[in-house]
């Protein structure tokens, strides 16, 4: 299985901008203004403490944070938010007390005290008022009812990826943090670097000619339930509370490896399982992205030998493939147009059809470091600007793998309406669209 | 007992061969008999579980009697609602009412949810009195489901229950309030919707995040009549409320609130000015774009730069004429802000914009267009950057030069080593040198800039013509090899010893032969060891075979007099971890200059040398270092191991 690793400490590097990238999008000029700090990208900062009641705005006030599922990679996630100058984590929660305890000597170690709070049950921590955003980074089976239930409790959301494990799932996301005003930043940070955005600019701008054709590496395509794994002495909730960890998930015996490494336990949940969803979510949204797509899904999907494809309305084909990339790194996209091609990947490179379309020094990233969407959430948090990956955006690019998931799991072509958000005539594929959760868990 | 056991699961086995399978054979009703038999027999949870997804793709009314029948199995009570939400028809809808009296605690929370998700308007007498039921979770659970289905009773039981409800209750109500509401909407009902959404924003106490989602449904709902709420939220104190706003004017489709947002502009202090400028941005309609333009001419700075970018957000060409106009503003923050906006704007019409500003008199407006032109890759603008490539303003020569060199394809360096054979100045013709080496550098076939910058040596003066040789290093490849090569019996004596200077600096191994012989023949002392310095170079090379670079340290040993060369030629002989190089190092022993580096080397590499491999030259040499490094003891105790180890090779 392919995981997203992290990349190390939290100290992406991005070699400065020298000067001549091309020219700047409308969302180079959002990017330029939420980067750039200060009075004029930042209006204002309502801390929770003010609770909207007394119209108090403190813009000297931190953000406070709350850390749930601190595992690998919310490790990461936390030392990248805990290098942030205007950010308070003062609350962790991890099912597992080794991980819960890991977590808070890394918060009271960064701030020289002992005040972070540790939570075993998620919801406590969303009861505290002074909590504006949360981390969620637990595993993917609950990444999406999590999310749901902080902005309802009037939290902002930074959640890793994959955000849903199905397409109702999508759809209610982006439905209550519409009505309850608060910010996701789905953890798909490929949308904050550099040479992911010069490359999605190319096509937006038309430098490619009409779109025809995006690449996405999905990093796997296999379907499936996550099983049964063989059942083990439960250890107690001293060790790890089982029950909290399996969370909506069907119901399984207790099992130590799935606790310790359960990165692709129920990822896409039900019988479809995550098959693209584990890099779909960052490429197929980057797709989107370059798409301009991102207030829709693809209309039709069909698996098509090794590869797994889709049709938008616009035309533009959209190619889920494993192999047959250029020496750009993990997490590869090409767009295609009637007028040239660009490829780029985790190694910052890009790659064209013409090196005028890539001329030139631009900043470059290394690696596929979190810091920068992780700064652009909290900017987004100050300002109330949207995400990058915002609720929408995420919810249709996950919609996208999903769609395509179930293609393949049934093994044929399916047509799929993105403003009903129903598959056409076909109640198998629809029936499929969403799951029972194990109660008292709800979305 | 085990007998039965294992005929149960192979019972259990058989039954459930070929179901999971999407493009499974078997027909529809055929499986779903089987996975039915599986949950009325006495297979094991997981089997039991696993029938249940399956009848979730799959099953009808016929495995609804099966189904409910595990909805009071305390452990099954989710697998048998997995497997009834999505089974069509009113069997299942009857089965989870009917189950609603039997059932207590979680798993009537589950049915209630499952109840909600299937929208079954019958239940809502049944589910409305729930909302008082003593378990947070079964209220909870059932103002949800009510909110799901989402019909006017169920809106009605919602609103009456909200009113004396318990703290903890609240939110659920309200989410179940806004279902409905949103329900009534979406089926054209607004008038229901805006009743709902209007209570909620006078629910007092509640969360912030509630009267957000009030304040925007109410709007929203009313379309066009409510732009007069819009406004009173963006004039509001509140600031959750005018965050509200500001989301909800971004979303709104109402053609109006452009108009009405732009209007507002100069009526509110510069902070909310900001926010308005970000919303009429995102909106992007034209109609906003002379309050836009008005602001950013005078007032507030911070609100200038956010009327700018908003201006530019709308993407209209007409956009850029006015920004231009702000080039010459007083406020840096301003100029900066429609610096950036031209640049970014699309469309021609803007680019003929800028080429234009390259007319003025104005060498600050020049300086902007020369930026804005490389920025947009204006390639049509090259040849009056070229003109400007004589300016006499210096620096807007430079910034001419600099924007040629990215603009400018290597087909027409023509113009630019034109000025360079002409120029005399140093810093112009090294800014020149810096375009062309730009140019050069980038190009997919630099044998074509060959070509012209050798037919421009012909040309040249001295310093122009050192520039060109420069230039010919970064563009490589074997003409320009010979070009230098030529350049080395140049009699301008600055000329030859760049030639000299640049060949033994060559980044590719192809210059070897070259500074091979320069470093044998040339005229003088300081040439012969700059060549012999840049052709030892190559032996540390990892990119040429080891061999190559052993006839390297081989061919260079004879010329090789002062110190400086025989500490480099250890250096390269160390970088080769060949034990063969031994007997090159041999002679160094004795150089006290340099016999200390010497034994390092050869320790070095006698200690990455494998069993038997060369074993008399390794001998050789650590016999000689134990003669001459006697004075240090840890060399001695080393050299000695590794001769002991060495007696014991065959």
């Amino acid at each position: 299985m392919l995981k997203d690793q992290q990349p190390g400490p939290c100290n992406g590097h991005m070699q400065p901008d020298s000067s001549n990238a091309a020219t700047s999008s409308r969302r180079q000029f959002l990017k330029t203004s939420a980067l750039s700090g200060g009075a004029l990208a930042l209006p204002y900062f309502i801390p929770a403490a003010a609770l909207g009641r007394d119209g108090a705005v403190a813009p000297g006030e931190k953000i406070t944070l709350g850390a749930i599922g601190i595992g690998g990679r919310g490790s990461y996630d936390l030392g990248c938010m805990l290098e942030e100058q205007d950010v308070r984590c003062v609350a962790v929660c991890d099912v597992r007390t080794e991980r819960r305890e890991a977590a808070k000597r890394m918060v009271d170690g960064k701030y020289g005290n002992q005040d972070c709070a540790m939570y075993t049950d998620f919801r406590e921590l969303l009861a505290r008022p002074d909590i504006d955003a949360v981390l969620i980074a637990t595993g993917p089976n609950w990444h999406a009812v999590a999310a749901i239930m902080a902005a309802k409790a009037g939290k902002d959301v930074y959640c890793e990826k994959p955000c849903t494990k199905n397409i109702a799932e999508s759809l209610t996301l982006a439905e209550t943090f519409h009505r309850s005003g608060r910010l996701l930043q789905a953890g798909t940070q490929r949308r904050s670097l550099p040479n992911f955005e010069f490359a999605a600019s190319l096509a937006q701008r038309g430098k490619l000619g009409k779109l025809t054709i995006l690449h996405a590496h999905p990093g796997g395509l296999g379907t499936g339930s996550s099983g049964w794994p063989a059942a083990q002495a439960d250890p107690g909730k001293t060790v790890a509370d089982w029950d909290m960890y399996l969370g909506p998930a069907a119901w399984r015996p207790f099992n130590d490896g799935i606790l310790h490494d359960g990165g692709g336990f129920e990822k896409g949940g039900g019988l479809v399982g995550g098959g693209c969803l584990e890099w779909g979510s960052h490429c197929v949204d980057l797709c989107q992205w370059a798409n301009q797509t991102d207030d829709t899904a693809a209309i039709e999907y069909w698996p098509e030998g090794n590869q797994l494809c889709a049709l938008y309305a616009n035309g533009v084909k959209l190619v889920m493939r494993n192999d047959g990339w250029l020496n750009s790194g993990s997490c590869p996209v090409r767009y295609e147009g009637e007028g040239g091609w660009v490829e780029t990947g985790d190694n910052g490179d890009l790659f064209a059809s013409s090196i005028d379309l890539i001329n030139g020094k631009r900043a470059k990233s290394s690696g596929y470091p979190a810091n920068f969407h992780i700064r652009n959430f909290f900017d987004c948090v100050k300002s109330r600007n949207q995400p990058r990956a915002n609720a929408s955006v995420a919810c249709q690019s996950h919609i996208v793998c999903h769609a395509a998931n179930i293609a393949q799991f049934l093994g044929r072509r399916v047509k799929y309406d993105p403003v009903k958000n129903e598959f056409i005539g076909d109640e198998e594929a629809n029936r499929l669209r969403s799951e029972a959760l194990r109660e008292p868990w709800r979305i | 007992m085990l007998l039965s056991k294992l005929k149960l699961s192979l019972t259990v086995a058989l039954l459930c061969s070929g179901v999971h399978s999407a493009c499974g054979q078997t027909p529809a009703k055929e499986q779903e008999a089987k996975l039915i038999a599986v949950l009325t027999s006495n297979a094991e949870y997981p089997q039991k579980a696993d029938a249940c997804r399956d009848l979730a793709r799959i099953g009808t009314a016929e495995c609804v009697p099966a189904l409910a029948a595990l909805l009071a199995d305390a452990k099954l009570n989710h697998m048998a609602r997995y497997g009834l939400e999505t089974v069509p028809g009113p069997a299942v809808d009857e089965a989870l009412r009917s189950a609603l009296g039997k059932l207590k605690g979680r798993p009537l929370v589950g049915v209630i949810g499952s109840i909600g998700v299937r929208h079954d308007d019958k239940a809502v007498a049944a589910l409305t009195a729930f909302l008082g039921d003593p378990d947070a979770e079964v209220a909870q659970a059932a103002a949800r489901a009510l909110g799901k289905i989402g019909s006017a009773d169920a809106a009605k039981s919602l609103a009456a229950a909200l009113a004396g409800a318990l703290p903890a209750n609240q939110l659920a109500l309200c989410e179940g309030l806004f279902r409905c509401a949103e329900g009534f909407t979406a089926k054209g009902q607004a008038d229901q919707a805006i009743v709902i959404y209007d209570s909620l924003r006078k629910l007092k106490p509640a969360p912030h995040q509630v009267l957000a989602g009030a304040w925007r449904g109410a709007i929203l709902a009313r379309q066009e009549k409510g732009l007069p709420l819009l406004l009173e939220a963006f004039r509001s104190n509140d600031a959750w409320l005018v965050a509200a706003a500001e989301r909800i004017a971004i979303e709104m489709k109402v053609a109006a609130v452009s108009k009405v947002l732009a209007d507002e502009l100069g009526k509110v202090p510069a902070e909310r000015q900001i926010m308005l400028c970000n919303v009429l941005g995102r909106r992007g309609d034209v109609v906003a774009l002379p309050a836009l333009l008005g602001l950013a001419k005078a007032g507030d700075k911070a609100a200038r730069v956010a009327a700018i970018r908003a201006a530019v957000e709308l993407g209209d060409a007409a956009v850029a004429v006015p920004l231009i106009e702000l080039f010459k503003d007083p406020e840096a923050e301003v100029v900066q802000a429609a610096t950036a906006g031209v640049a970014g704007l699309p469309g021609a019409g803007v680019d003929a914009a800028v080429v234009k500003m390259l007319d003025s008199a104005d060498p600050a407006l020049q300086l902007h267009a020369l930026e804005m032109l490389r920025q947009r890759r204006v390639g049509t603008a090259v040849p009056q950057i070229q003109l400007l490539m004589d300016s006499k303003n210096e620096a807007v020569k430079a910034a001419a030069v600099k924007s040629y060199a990215e603009l400018g394809g290597a087909t027409d360096l023509g113009g630019m080593l034109d000025k360079l054979v002409k120029a005399s100045d140093p810093a112009a013709i090294g800014a020149l040198e810096k375009a062309l080496a730009s140019i050069c550098g980038a190009a997919q076939q630099p044998q074509g800039c060959v070509q012209q910058l050798v037919a421009a040596l012909a040309k040249a003066g001295p310093e122009a013509k050192q520039a060109l040789l420069r230039t010919l290093r970064v563009a490589g490849g074997p003409e320009a090899l010979q070009a230098l090569r030529g350049a080395v019996a140049d009699p301008d004596k600055d000329v030859h010893t760049g030639a000299i200077r640049v060949l033994s600096d060559w980044k590719t191994a192809d210059a070897a032969a070259v500074l091979l012989d320069l470093a044998k023949t040339a005229a003088t002392p300081v040439d012969k060891i700059l060549c012999l310095r840049g052709y030892l170079g190559m032996a540390a090379r990892k990119d040429l075979p080891a061999p190559e670079r052993l006839a390297i340290c081989q061919q260079s040993m004879p010329l090789i007099q002062r110190s400086e060369e025989k500490l480099l030629l250890l250096g390269a002989i160390g970088s080769l971890a060949n034990p063969q190089s031994l007997g090159l190092i041999l002679p160094y022993l004795d150089d006290p200059a340099v016999k200390l580096e010497a034994v390092a080397t050869i320790m070095a590499l006698a200690d990455k040398r494998a069993k038997n491999q060369d074993a008399d030259v390794a001998k050789a040499a650590l016999g000689k270092v134990l003669a001459v490094a006697a004075d240090n003891p840890a060399v001695v105790k080393r050299a000695q191991e590794l001769l002991a180890a060495l007696a014991t090779e065959k």
